[in-house]
C-alpha cells in the first residue's frame, strides 16, 4: 500500500497548522476591505471618518498611501491594489482598515461613505465582443496540414468534405471553493524587513509584489509558506493582495498584521475560472474524418489581464484536444468585462477549449450518424497525423491503446446495450453514456518559468531536510518530495523532512501550477540531493579504501550503494548515520542546491507555432448517468476511468489527485453555477448558493485504473504531471447527460445542454429533445 | 484500562472518580469541582436563569469556567481564539461547509455534530464540547483518524478535522451504509469523498471489532459531564415558559438552533446586547398527540422530527434526509425554519399541506391560534407582532400518512435550499380525490397553499388535472434568481403536482428508482 499523505496524521487531528492557526503576536493586527456596489464608476467623494472612527481601528489606507507601486498585476499591469479614482468592478476594495479584531474591522469597512458616478459597464462576454472590449489583443491562430508537412510526413490526400455542423456555446467558470479562504500575515522583523506567512501558490510572486508596493528590495521580504488549504490555482495570483495590504499595515504600525478574507468576500473579490464563448465550425468526411474545424474563443477575462493571456492561449491550444485536424482557424479573444478579474484554475483555459470541441464531436456523429466514440477514435493523433493546430508534433500515442482497454474493462458496449433496453422501458427515466478521452500538455507556456531550485541539507545526526520552491496545497507535492530524496539516499522515508517553502531558503521560484510541481521540483531535489550522495560516496570509498587497508585499491565512488539505511561498497559496510558523522567530522560538505530547466519547450506566441509542451497527459473516463426527464434532476451511476500518470511517483497521491480532480470537473460541469446579476455583482455568493459537490454527488461506482506507462521524456523517474488532467475527465459525464436527455426524445435530437448541466439545464435539454418549446427566454 | 472499563467508569456521574480516571483537568477560578454530585446536577436543571451558578462548559477533558456568553461570540471563536484549539477550522461562518464541526454532548446525553460557527457559545453552556484534538491526539487516534490516515481521506486537510468529527458521530449515531448521509454537510474540494466514505466504513468496522459496539467508547474523554444548560447574563436560555416571558423583558431578540439567525452574526457582524434562547422552553419542545390533535412545539428539532418521520412518512424522510446536514439538523428548530419567513424553507410547505395552525403568544402567554396559511403577510413579513413567539403547531383529526407526498427539487441533492418543494395532501375514493391540500415553497414571496388547485382537483379523477394545472399557473408568482428561473420553478410546480397524483406502482423518483 502507498505510504499515506507527509501530513496526513496532522490533519486528522488537527494539528497541521494553516496560516491563520499559527501563534500570532500580541496585539496584531486584522485587516478588512471596504467596497461598492456599482460595477464601473468613477469615484466622486469617499469619506472615511466613521471608518476612523470605529471602535478598535487603528489605522486605513487609501490608494494614495501605497508608498510603492500601486499595481500589483502577476504579468501585465492592472491591478491596482486599492481602487484609484475608479472602480473597475463590483466589490473592488476601495481602502483598508487595520483594526484590534477581525469583527471590529469588518465592522469598520461597513461604515464606508462613497459617492459614485456610475458609468456604463461590460457585464457579459457577448457585451464585450460587441464593443470590441479585451485586455489584451486578440489572437489568431492558422494550421494547415500541407504547409506543415515535411518531407517524412507527406501530407494525406485531401478528402471530401461529407457532414459539417456549426454552433456556439456558452460554458461558464468555476468558483475555486478552496475550503482555506485567502490570508496572509505579515510580521515586522529587524532592520525593516518582513516576515509574510502568505497561503500562496506562488511565495516569489508575493516576495516580488510586497517588496514592489513598499518600495523596498526584494531582500528585506522573506515569504513562508507550509501548506495551503486548497488552491487549484486561484492562490496563483490571488494571495499576493493580501500580503500586500497586510505587509503595507504591518509596515505603518511597527505590528503584526494579518488580512483573512471571509467566504463571501473570498468569493466576490476575487477571480475565477473564465467563463467562455465559444463559436465553431467542425467537418469530416464519409469516413468520419475530420476535415478542418474553426472556432472562436473569448474568455471572460474581467477588468485586468491578470494570467489570462496565458489561459486562452491555453484554450486555443487544447481545443482540437486529441485530435488530428488537417486545417484549422482558431481565434481567440480577452474579452474585457467590469467584472472580478478571472484568473487560473486547474485546467487553466483548457478545459473549456476541449469541451467545446468534445460537444462539438457529438453534434457532428449525430449529424452525420457515427458513433460517438468510434467517431473520436477515427481522429486520434496517430503517426503520419501527428501535428497539432500550433506546430507541436505529438511522440506518444497511447489514446487508442488507452480507449480500447478501458471501451473493454468496463464493458462499455453491453452496458450501452442494457442502457438502451432500460430506455425502452421507461418513460420517466432515461439513462446516457459517453466515453471521452483526455490529452493534456504539460509545461508552462511561459518559457522562463519552467525553473526551479532545491536545497537539501543533510544533518550531523543523519536526518535530511529537504527544501524547493513548491508549495504544498494536498496535491502530495511534499510525500513525492520525500520519495525522491528517500529513494536517493536509500533511507527510510521518515529520516527526510520537507520544510516550509521559503523564498530566503531557495529564491527565484516558479508557481507550483500548470501540474508542474513534481516533474520540476523532482528533478532539482534530486540533483541536490545527488551532488551530496557524490561526495558522501567518495568519502566512502575512501573509508572503505582505508579499512580494507593498502593490499586492495581504494574501491570506485560509483560501485558504493545506499540501501536501506546502509552505505556499502564490497564488503565494507556503514549505517547512513554513522558515514554522515564521519563525514562530517571529516570537514565534507553535506548541503546542497540543485537548479533544474525544463529542455526543449519554447513557442512565438503571436504565430502559434513552436513546442510548448515538453509532454502530454493523458486519460479516459466512460460514465453512465440517468435522468428524471420531468425534472431534469439526475444520478451519476458509474464512471470508469483510466489515467496515464507515467511511472507513478506515488500512487495513491495520484489517484487522489484523478479521483479528485474528476469530481472537482463533476461540480464544474453540473451542480456549480457561477452567476452575476444585472449590476455585475457576483450572485453566487456564498456556498449556500454555490453548491460544490457534497459525498453524494460522487457517482455511485466509480473505478480509477493508472494506465502504466513510462513517460518518454526523462522527467523525474519517467513519472507524469497529474494536478490538472484528470479534472477534463468530467467532460464525459456532461456528454452522457447530454446523451440521456437525447434519448427523451429518442435521440432524434441531440439537444443543448448547458454547461454546467444543473437539473435545470437538463429539465431544458430534455424539453428540446422531445420537441416541447421552452415557455420563454 | 479496557474500552470497556473505561466506559463504565465514565459513565459514573461521580466527577472525583472522573478525575482520577480520565484526566479530567478543572479550570475554574475557586479550584472548586463544579458538578460533584447527582444532586448538584439536579440543582443545577432546577435552577432559575437569573441562578448565579457556576457558568462554563466542558471542552474535551476541560471544564472552562466563564463569566459570560459574549452575544457576538460563536463557539469556533471561543475555541479558537481562547481557547487556542485551532485543529477546528473556519471555512465559511454560515454552517454550509463543516470544516468547524465538533461535537456536542448534548442535554438528552446523545453525542452530535454542530457547525460551530453558527453555534452560540452560549448555547452548550453546561455542555461537553468535543473537538478534533479531543477526539484523537496523533499519538492516540481515534478509530477514524486513523482510517483515514491509512485510507489517504485527507490531501490539503483543511476540511479534515470537521470530517474527522462528523464521522465520529455518524459511527455513534448512523449506519454503515449511511455514511454519505453522515458527511452529508462537509464539503472537500479535494479528495472527490472516495476515500473519505472508505474511512467512514473501515472505522465503523473497527469500532464494531475493538470496542464492541459502543462507539462512544471510541472517544476518549467523552463521558467527563452529564450535560446541564447553564444561562448566562448576556444569554438567556429560559427552561419554561414563565422564565421566558421574564426573559423577553428587554425585547433582546430570541434564538433557537441559530442555525440562520447566528449568520447576522458571523455575515454580518451584528452586535445585539443579549439572546433570548428558546430552544430548550420546556413547554415549546412537545411532539405528541393531545386529544386528536398533533402538537409540535416551535422548539422540536428537524433531527427529532426526522425520527418521528421515519415511522410515518418515507417521502418526508426523504427530504428531511436532504434538508441541510447532520449538523444543521441537529440544532435548527421547525420554529426558526417556520419564524424567519423564507419564501423557500421546507417546512411551511409540509405543514400547510398537512393543515396545521399555529399557535403563538406574546410575552405576557396570551396566546392567538390561526391557520398557517393566514402567516406570512408578503416577502419575509408575518402577521407576528415583535413580542410575540410561535408556541407551537397544531395539526387536526387523524392524519392519513400515506396520502402526504413531498417532493424537493434542488441543484444540489443534498444540503441545497430548495429551488421548489412541492407538499401534498391527497386522499382519494378510488380514481377519485376526494381531498386535497397542495402548497410549495419556492414558486411565491411567501410559501403558499394553493385552494383554488385544490378546488380543481376534488371530485375529479386523479389523472383528469388539466383544470388544476391551469389553477396552479395562475396562482404561481415564482421568481428567477440565483437557484433556478422563473420558468423552471413553474414547470417543477406542475412536474411535482403530476407525480404527487401519479399513483402508479412504478418509482415516481429517482431515489426510488435507484434504492
Amino acid at each position: 500500500m502507498s505510504r499515506p499523505h507527509e501530513s496526513a496524521v496532522g490533519h486528522v487531528t488537527g494539528t497541521a497548522n494553516y496560516v491563520d492557526d499559527l501563534p500570532q503576536p500580541a496585539d496584531t493586527l486584522h485587516v478588512a476591505t471596504g467596497y461598492a456596489d456599482a460595477a464601473r464608476a468613477t469615484i466622486a467623494a469617499l469619506r472615511l471618518d466613521a471608518v476612523r472612527a470605529a471602535p478598535g481601528v487603528v489605522d486605513v489606507v487609501v490608494a494614495a498611501d501605497i508608498p510603492g507601486k500601486l499595481d500589483v498585476g502577476p504579468v501585465y499591469p492592472g491591478d491596482p491594489l486599492l481602487a484609484d479614482g475608479e472602480l473597475r468592478y463590483a466589490a473592488q476594495p476601495l481602502f483598508a482598515v487595520a483594526a484590534t479584531s477581525f469583527a471590529a474591522a469588518q465592522r469598520a469597512a461597513r461604515m464606508i461613505d462613497v459617492d459614485v458616478e456610475p458609468q456604463p459597464a461590460i457585464l457579459s462576454v457577448a457585451d464585450a465582443l460587441a464593443a470590441d472590449a479585451a485586455v489584451l489583443p486578440s489572437r489568431h491562430w492558422h494550421f494547415d496540414a500541407e504547409s506543415a508537412a515535411t518531407p517524412s510526413t507527406p501530407p494525406a490526400p485531401p478528402t471530401q468534405e461529407a457532414t459539417r455542423i456549426a454552433g456556439k456555446r456558452y460554458i461558464r467558470g468555476q468558483e475555486h471553493f478552496y475550503l482555506e479562504g485567502q490570508v496572509a500575515l505579515a510580521i515586522p522583523e529587524d532592520g525593516g524587513e518582513l516576515r509574510i506567512y502568505s497561503s500562496t501558490q506562488y511565495p516569489d510572486e508575493v516576495q516580488h509584489l510586497v517588496a514592489g508596493v513598499l518600495g523596498i528590495p526584494m531582500h528585506r521580504v522573506r515569504v513562508v509558506c507550509r501548506r495551503m488549504g486548497g488552491a487549484f490555482g486561484g492562490k496563483e495570483s490571488q494571495a499576493a493582495s493580501l500580503a500586500c495590504i497586510a505587509a503595507l499595515f504591518a509596515w505603518r504600525t511597527g505590528r503584526a498584521v494579518k488580512y483573512r478574507m471571509p467566504r463571501r468576500d473570498d468569493m466576490i473579490q476575487t477571480g475565477k475560472r473564465h467563463d467562455f464563448h465559444a463559436d465553431y465550425e467542425l467537418a469530416c468526411d464519409a469516413q468520419g474524418r475530420l476535415v478542418d474545424a474553426k472556432v472562436t474563443l473569448a474568455g471572460k477575462c474581467g477588468h485586468s489581464p491578470d494570467l489570462s493571456e496565458g489561459i486562452v492561449d491555453r484554450a486555443m491550444f487544447h481545443f482540437a484536444h486529441a485530435y488530428y485536424v488537417p486545417k484549422i482557424d482558431i481565434t481567440g479573444h480577452r474579452s474585457r468585462t467590469d467584472t472580478v478579474s478571472n484568473t487560473a484554475f486547474r485546467g487553466f483555459g483548457g478545459p473549456q477549449g476541449m469541451l467545446v470541441m468534445e460537444a462539438a464531436l457529438d453534434e457532428l456523429a449525430h449529424a452525420a450518424a457515427i458513433d460517438p466514440l468510434k467517431l473520436r477514435r477515427t481522429n486520434l493523433f496517430a503517426p503520419g497525423r501527428d501535428v497539432t493546430a500550433y506546430g507541436q508534433r505529438v511522440e506518444q500515442f497511447v489514446l487508442a491503446d488507452m480507449l480500447r482497454r478501458l471501451e473493454r474493462d468496463c464493458d462499455y458496449r453491453q452496458r450501452q446495450a442494457t442502457a438502451r433496453e432500460f430506455n425502452a422501458r421507461h418513460k420517466r427515466f432515461k439513462k446516457g453514456m459517453a466515453l471521452t478521452p483526455v490529452q493534456f500538455g504539460i509545461s508552462f507556456t511561459v518559457a522562463h518559468l519552467n525553473q526551479t531550485g532545491a536545497l537539501v541539507h543533510v544533518y550531523a545526526d543523519g536526518s535530511i531536510e529537504v527544501n524547493h520552491a513548491g508549495t504544498e496545497m494536498g496535491q502530495g507535492l511534499h510525500t513525492k518530495m520525500i520519495e525522491v530524496a528517500a529513494r536517493v539516499f536509500g533511507v527510510a522515508r521518515e529520516r527526510v523532512r520537507v520544510t516550509a517553502t521559503q523564498t530566503d531558503k531557495v529564491p527565484n521560484g516558479s508557481p507550483t501550477a500548470a501540474s508542474a510541481g513534481s516533474d520540476l521540483n523532482g528533478m532539482a531535489v534530486q540533483r541536490a540531493c545527488l551532488m551530496i550522495r557524490a561526495r558522501l560516496a567518495a568519502f566512502a570509498a575512501s573509508q572503505a579504501g582505508e579499512s580494507l587497508g593498502a593490499a586492495e585499491s581504494t574501491p570506485a565512488r560509483e560501485d558504493v550503494r545506499f540501501r536501506d539505511g546502509d552505505v556499502s561498497v564490497g564488503a565494507w559496510r556503514q549505517s547512513f548515520d554513522a558515514l554522515v558523522d564521519a563525514a562530517y567530522h571529516a570537514r565534507v560538505q553535506l548541503s546542497a542546491t540543485g537548479f533544474y530547466a525544463t529542455p526543449e519547450v519554447h513557442f512565438d506566441k503571436e504565430a502559434g507555432r513552436g513546442k510548448p509542451f515538453y509532454y502530454y497527459a493523458h486519460g479516459a473516463a466512460a460514465s453512465e448517468v440517468v435522468i428524471d426527464v420531468t425534472t431534469g434532476e439526475y444520478r451519476i451511476l458509474r464512471v470508469d476511468i483510466l489515467h496515464d500518470v507515467g511511472a507513478s511517483l506515488q500512487e495513491a497521491m495520484d489517484r487522489g489527485q484523478i479521483e479528485g480532480g474528476y469530481v472537482q470537473g463533476l461540480g464544474w460541469l453540473t451542480t456549480e453555477e457561477l452567476l452575476w446579476d444585472d449590476a455585475g455583482r457576483v450572485i453566487s455568493n456564498s456556498p449556500a448558493n454555490y453548491k460544490i459537490p457534497t459525498a453524494h454527488d460522487r457517482p455511485r461506482e466509480l473505478n480509477i485504473d493508472l494506465y502504466r506507462a513510462d513517460n518518454p521524456q526523462p522527467t523525474i523517474r519517467r513519472s507524469k504531471a497529474v494536478g490538472e488532467p484528470p479534472l477534463m475527465l468530467a467532460i464525459s459525464t456532461w456528454c452522457a447527460l447530454r446523451d440521456a436527455a437525447s434519448a427523451a426524445g429518442e435521440h432524434a435530437v441531440l439537444p443543448r445542454l448547458a454547461a454546467p448541466a444543473t437539473p435545470e439545464a437538463v429539465f431544458w435539454a430534455v424539453r428540446e429533445a422531445t420537441g416541447a418549446s421552452q415557455d420563454a427566454s | 484500562m479496557s474500552a470497556k472499563d473505561r466506559a463504565r467508569i465514565v459513565s459514573l456521574p461521580d466527577a472525583r472518580r472522573l478525575r482520577g480516571c480520565c484526566a479530567v483537568r478543572q479550570r475554574t477560578a475557586t479550584g472548586d469541582f463544579p458538578i460533584d454530585s447527582d444532586a448538584d446536577q439536579n440543582s443545577a436543571t432546577s435552577a432559575s436563569v437569573t441562578d448565579d451558578h457556576e457558568r462554563g462548559l466542558w471542552i474535551n477533558a476541560d471544564w472552562v469556567a466563564l463569566d459570560d456568553a459574549p452575544p457576538d461570540v460563536s463557539l469556533l471563536q471561543h475555541l479558537r481564539e481562547q481557547e487556542r484549539l485551532t485543529g477546528t477550522k473556519e471555512g465559511c461562518a454560515s454552517g454550509d461547509c463543516g470544516a468547524c464541526s465538533v461535537l456536542v454532548h448534548a442535554a438528552d446525553g446523545g453525542v452530535h455534530a454542530v457547525n460551530a460557527c453558527i453555534t452560540p457559545l452560549g448555547a452548550v453552556l453546561g455542555a461537553q464540547v468535543v473537538t478534533v484534538e479531543g477526539i484523537g491526539t496523533p499519538e492516540a487516534m481515534h478509530p477514524v483518524q486513523r482510517a483515514m490516515v491509512e485510507l489517504h481521506g485527507s490531501q490539503c486537510g483543511f476540511c479534515t478535522p470537521g470530517f474527522v468529527a462528523a464521522l465520529a458521530a455518524h459511527t455513534i449515531n448512523g449506519t454503515a451504509e449511511g455514511i454519505a448521509d453522515g458527511i452529508a454537510g462537509n464539503l472537500c474540494r479535494c479528495t472527490g469523498y472516495g476515500p473519505i466514505l472508505a474511512a467512514g466504513r473501515i472505522a465503523f468496522d473497527v469500532i464494531a471489532r475493538e470496542h464492541a459496539a459502543v462507539a462512544r467508547d471510541a472517544l476518549p474523554v467523552l463521558g467527563a459531564a452529564a450535560p446541564t444548560h447553564l444561562a448566562a447574563p448576556r444569554y438567556r436560555r429560559p427552561r419554561d415558559r414563565a422564565e421566558l416571558h421574564a426573559a423577553m423583558r428587554d425585547g433582546w431578540p430570541l434564538i433557537a438552533g441559530g442555525t440562520d439567525r447566528w449568520l447576522g452574526v458571523s455575515q454580518q457582524f451584528e452586535r445585539p446586547p443579549g439572546w433570548v434562547d428558546v430552544s430548550v422552553v420546556r413547554e415549546l419542545m412537545r411532539l405528541e398527540y393531545e386529544r386528536d390533535e398533533l402538537i409540535i412545539g416551535s422548539a422540536v428539532t428537524v433531527a427529532t422530527l426526522e425520527a418521528f418521520a421515519r415511522e410515518r412518512s418515507s417521502l418526508l424522510t426523504e427530504m428531511l434526509r436532504r434538508y441541510g446536514s447532520p449538523q444543521i439538523r441537529g440544532r435548527a428548530t421547525i420554529g426558526g425554519n417556520v419564524g424567519n419567513a423564507s419564501p423557500i424553507a421546507d417546512w411551511p410547505p409540509v405543514l400547510l399541506a398537512l393543515g396545521a395552525d399555529i399557535v403563538l403568544s406574546d410575552a405576557r402567554g396570551s396566546e392567538r391560534r390561526l391557520p398557517l396559511a393566514e402567516y406570512w403577510r408578503g416577502y419575509r413579513e408575518t402577521v407576528r407582532a415583535a413580542d410575540e413567539y410561535i408556541v407551537e403547531f397544531r395539526v387536526s383529526g387523524p392524519i392519513d400518512w400515506a396520502a402526504l407526498k413531498v417532493f424537493k427539487v434542488s441543484k444540489r441533492e443534498d444540503d441545497d435550499i430548495s429551488t421548489v418543494l412541492g407538499a401534498f395532501y391527497l386522499q382519494r375514493d378510488g380514481a377519485i380525490v376526494n381531498k386535497a391540500r397542495v402548497a410549495f415553497g419556492g414558486v411565491a414571496a411567501t410559501p403558499v397553499r394553493l385552494p383554488a388547485v385544490e378546488a380543481a382537483l376534488v371530485g375529479r379523477a386523479a389523472d383528469d388535472a388539466g383544470d388544476a394545472l391551469v389553477a396552479l399557473d395562475t396562482a404561481l408568482a415564482p421568481i428567477t434568481d440565483v437557484r433556478a428561473s422563473a420558468d423552471y420553478r413553474r414547470a417543477m410546480a406542475a412536474a411535482l403536482l403530476l407525480r404527487a397524483l401519479d399513483d402508479a406502482p412504478e418509482p415516481q423518483t429517482l431515489q426510488e428508482l435507484l434504492d
